[in-house]
């Protein structure tokens, strides 16, 4: 397998200080100012609309697999699915991975089960391992939103091209549509297909947004000091090289 | 303790195994070249004969060594311990490693030309200087090839106009002039010229193909003779000499091959064959089956690099083996506990979701659910395919196979001679990937002296009965020549196999099709997804609009044409260099800034995770 290098082990441990620094700083009560996302915020409007036209909500949580990007879109399954539960709505999600099914059952149980809700819906109608293969998986996705005339479709994690399948069905479906992803070369497909589109960092930033939490709240300060790192250690390898015509930064960064 | 906090304990010790595993090596200390030596290239420079190589510290961790005889019969000495040429992170042709080395004097400069292995490890031939007698090079990048004479490297084609993969190449530069010889892939050897290596011109034919070129091929050289070509072939463990133009035989021995005499160095070891540093010499890299079992750490197999005669007629002097090894860690042996583990773990997750499935579709099937037929399908198809995949597709069978019965001494001797004739046998009709067969064969035998012979024929798919006419009777005759008996005493019986061949089927017929149906949807769902983002409505759109149509047809070659006919000092209007540059720069730039960003964010949230502050990710335990 491929090893840090010394910049590397540098660069995690100061990071993860900052990180852990930030954390701390808001578990003890530091206001953290959390940006407004458009996309993210939509969220319970897009809920409450598909309540209100009794059509079922679909929370997809992509083709990771035992991850931390699955992590992420989880967190936010269990505030979909337990604003779900209060409007006593099903939501559904289709699963391409065995490890994400596993995990992502406990989530909607334990989220249905928070708000009294347990056993309201089978979990074998509503959780549903389609297949590992992307043609399959995509396919599926998008005879279920027709079928179901799905109202809600969020789509969080990482794609490939069955994105465009699924995400061109709930537009076809007239689904309200959100997606939210860290896989780049999806996102242009998504944005010409989806009502809002979050991708990027902020991918990572849904959990915290949702929840408050300090200690999401705080770890997304903590990756701001992280970005201001690198973005002097660009300006400084620009200068330097530009200065000296010696690229004397990456020889120290490969060392 | 809790269990939120056992889990959150375990999580952590699990985390910071793996921490660990990223942060430190495997093994500690040892040669840059403690795993293998491969690709050895040489050239003479003054008084001193210099050789470089590729040394692995680990499979995919590379860098060049360099090694230096003084005088003409000194010994070579490694010079100096670290690697003089390494792949590095930001070189994107040769992040993968690098492989196949050839090394040309031009007075003091030194140039070598290397096939690297990219990002999506697919090869690329780059090449880099030296004015220091090889102990730091400049690198160029890759070599650039043209057949039209307009050179053009982009990032997907960065070898230009190569008709496909390099997969092996000889260069020779004299008088001012590089010629090269490269063999590519489902094409075949193609010739190039020109006075640098970034202007290379093709020539417009394939000189010969790949049917024509020797069989199984392990290595390749060759050198402007006369002006003609000759090349250096080791294929099927023989050294073959042949002029590239039409195949004619050069070789000294009469069976048309110059067969290594290395008392010590099997024909079939070598795998890489480069001419020099002297004339009439050649540098070959042996790869060896251990004797014994080799740690984790080793690599599976012995690698050496020999100084030898061009035509392999004596031994040569070793002149390179795997350095000093590093000390083992105790994560040398837990990489493999923690992967076993994980598919253990894994494979209980794949149990409940097709339990999942089975729950699902049997639920629609009791409850008479609208769309029942498609559940009916499912089991139906279950059914098929567990049946074909447990009995017709066990692991390692594929491509052709012999199977041999009665494993004497001489049965061994004869599986190796039968393999060679079945190849050429089958190679006469098709393409051999194509035609997985399986030949099983039975000696009969009285005591030692085999009497007789029964050839099971088991193969995929269509077999015709003209092409069973002319193959059976051939590995019929060789199975009697090998084994020194009649043709009459061999019988072959040749049957489908029909598990294999189901199994085939139903992916060839099935899945394959479906598949590419699926994916060919896409193009339905873009172009109106397209005609929905290119409707100008805004300045944004407008942007992307005249983005979009820069970069379409700046990749076309009508975009070229059209703009093929502008002034020198107006370069940058050119619309293929425009698209490049919006591709490369902008496009470019903007992915990275969004790439950093998520990959903080990946590691706040994995922080997070590991150090079981995340409390989302404990959903249900304190049911």
């Amino acid at each position: 397998m491929e090893h840090a290098s010394a910049p590397v082990i540098i660069l995690f441990v100061l990071f993860a200080a900052f990180i852990l620094l930030q954390i701390h700083r808001a578990r003890h009560g530091a206001h953290i100012f959390l940006r407004r996302i458009a996309g993210l915020e939509v969220i319970d409007d897009a809920i409450g609309r598909a309540t209100e036209q009794d059509r079922p909500i679909m929370f997809n949580p992509g083709r990771d697999d035992l991850s931390v990007n699955l992590f992420c879109s989880l967190s936010v399954l269990g505030y979909v699915t337990r604003k779900a539960a209060k409007l006593n709505m099903p939501v559904n999600v289709p699963v391409s991975m065995p490890l994400a099914y596993a995990m992502a059952e406990e989530y909607w149980k334990d989220a249905y089960d928070a708000m009294g809700r347990g056993g309201m819906f089978a979990v074998e109608d509503n959780i549903r391992y389609l297949s590992g293969d992307q043609n399959a998986f995509g396919m599926s996705c998008a005879g279920w939103i027709k079928r179901e005339r799905i109202g809600a479709n969020l789509l969080f994690g990482s794609y490939g091209f069955e994105a465009m399948i699924i995400a061109e069905a709930g537009q076809q479906a007239g689904a309200i549509q959100v997606a939210c992803t860290p896989t780049f070369f999806q996102v242009p497909f998504f944005i010409v297909t989806c009502d809002y589109t979050v991708f990027g960092e902020e991918f990572y930033a849904a959990g915290a947004y949702f929840s408050h939490d300090p200690v999401l709240t705080g770890s997304l300060a903590g990756q701001d000091w992280c970005k201001l790192v690198v973005l002097g250690l660009i300006v400084a390898g620009i200068l330097v090289f530009t200065l000296t015509q010696q690229n004397l930064l990456a020889n120290l960064l490969l060392w | 303790m809790s269990k939120r906090g056992a889990l959150k304990l375990l999580a952590f010790l699990v985390g910071l195994y793996f921490v660990l595993e990223y942060v430190l090596p495997e093994k500690l200390g040892g040669d840059f070249d403690s795993y293998e030596v491969r690709a050895p290239a040489g050239c003479v420079l003054g008084t001193n004969t210099l050789a470089f190589y590729v040394g692995h510290y680990r499979a995919e961790q590379c860098g060049i060594g360099r090694l230096v005889q003084r005088g003409a019969t000194g010994t070579w000495t490694r010079t100096p311990n670290r690697p003089v040429l390494q792949p590095a992170l930001f070189q994107a042709h040769e992040r993968y490693g690098m492989s196949q080395l050839a090394v040309q004097a031009n007075g003091t400069e030194l140039t070598m030309v290397y096939l690297g292995k990219n990002m999506q490890r697919e090869p690329v031939l780059c090449y880099a200087t030296s004015g220091d007698t090889g102990l730091t090079w400049r690198r160029h990048g890759p070599v650039v090839f043209s057949t039209n004479g307009h050179y053009w490297s982009s990032h997907e084609y960065p070898n230009g106009d190569v008709p496909g993969a390099i997969q092996w190449y000889a260069a020779q530069y004299h008088e001012g002039l590089w010629r090269m010889a490269l063999i590519c892939a489902t094409k075949g050897l193609v010739l190039a010229e020109g006075p640098t290596l970034t202007n290379m011109t093709l020539q417009p034919t394939v000189l010969r193909s790949i049917a024509q070129l020797p069989l199984g091929i392990t290595a390749f050289d060759a050198r402007l003779v006369s002006n003609q070509w000759r090349g250096y072939f080791v294929a099927e463990g023989r050294l073959r000499v042949q002029t590239l133009a039409d195949g004619s035989d050069l070789s000294d021995k009469s069976d048309g091959s110059d067969r290594s005499d290395m008392s010590d160095v099997s024909d079939t070891d070598i795998c890489a064959y480069r001419l020099g540093p002297r004339a009439d010499e050649a540098l070959i890299g042996v790869e060896r089956a251990p004797a014994t079992a080799r740690a984790p750490e080793q690599a599976p197999v012995l690698t050496e690099l020999y100084c030898a005669p061009a035509r392999l007629t004596n031994t040569g002097t070793l002149i390179k083996s795997v350095g000093a090894q590093g000390r083992p860690t105790y994560l040398t042996r837990g990489i493999k506990w923690a992967g076993d583990f994980t598919m253990i773990v894994g494979g209980f997750a794949v149990f409940m979701a097709v339990i999942n499935l089975f729950l699902y579709h049997s639920k629609r099937i009791a409850q008479r659910q609208p769309g029942l037929h498609n559940s009916v399908l499912f089991f139906l198809f279950a059914v098929v395919m567990g049946v074909f995949t447990f009995f017709g597709n066990k692991p390692g069978e594929y491509g052709t196979q012999i199977i041999m019965r009665a494993p004497t001494p001489a049965a061994v001797a004869l599986e190796a001679a039968l393999k060679k004739s079945m190849l050429q046998a089958f190679t006469t009709l098709t393409n051999i990937n194509d035609k997985r067969v399986t030949v099983e064969v039975c000696l009969q035998q009285q005591e030692t002296t085999v009497t007789g012979a029964l050839l099971h024929v088991r193969y995929i798919g269509i077999f015709p009965a003209a092409q069973r006419a002319q193959v059976l009777p051939q590995l019929r005759a060789a199975v009697a020549s090998q084994a020194r008996i009649d043709t009459r005493a061999v019988q072959v019986d040749c049957a489908p196999d029909v598990m294999k061949t189901g199994f085939d089927f139903v992916f060839k017929a099935f899945l394959v099709p479906l598949g590419i149906a699926t994916f060919s949807t896409i193009t339905f769902y873009m172009i109106s997804a397209a005609y929905r983002a290119f409707k100008i409505r805004s300045a944004e759109a407008v942007l992307l609009m005249v983005a979009a149509f820069i970069v379409m047809i700046g990749q076309l070659p009508l975009g070229a044409w059209l703009t093929h006919g502008l002034p020198d000092n107006v370069f940058f209007l050119q619309l293929p260099w425009l698209a490049q540059k919006l591709l490369m720069v902008a496009n470019s730039s903007a992915f990275r800034g969004v790439l950093i960003g998520i990959m903080i964010g990946g590691l706040a949230a994995g922080l997070r995770i590991w150090l079981g502050m995340d409390e989302s990710v404990y959903a249900g335990l304190d049911k």
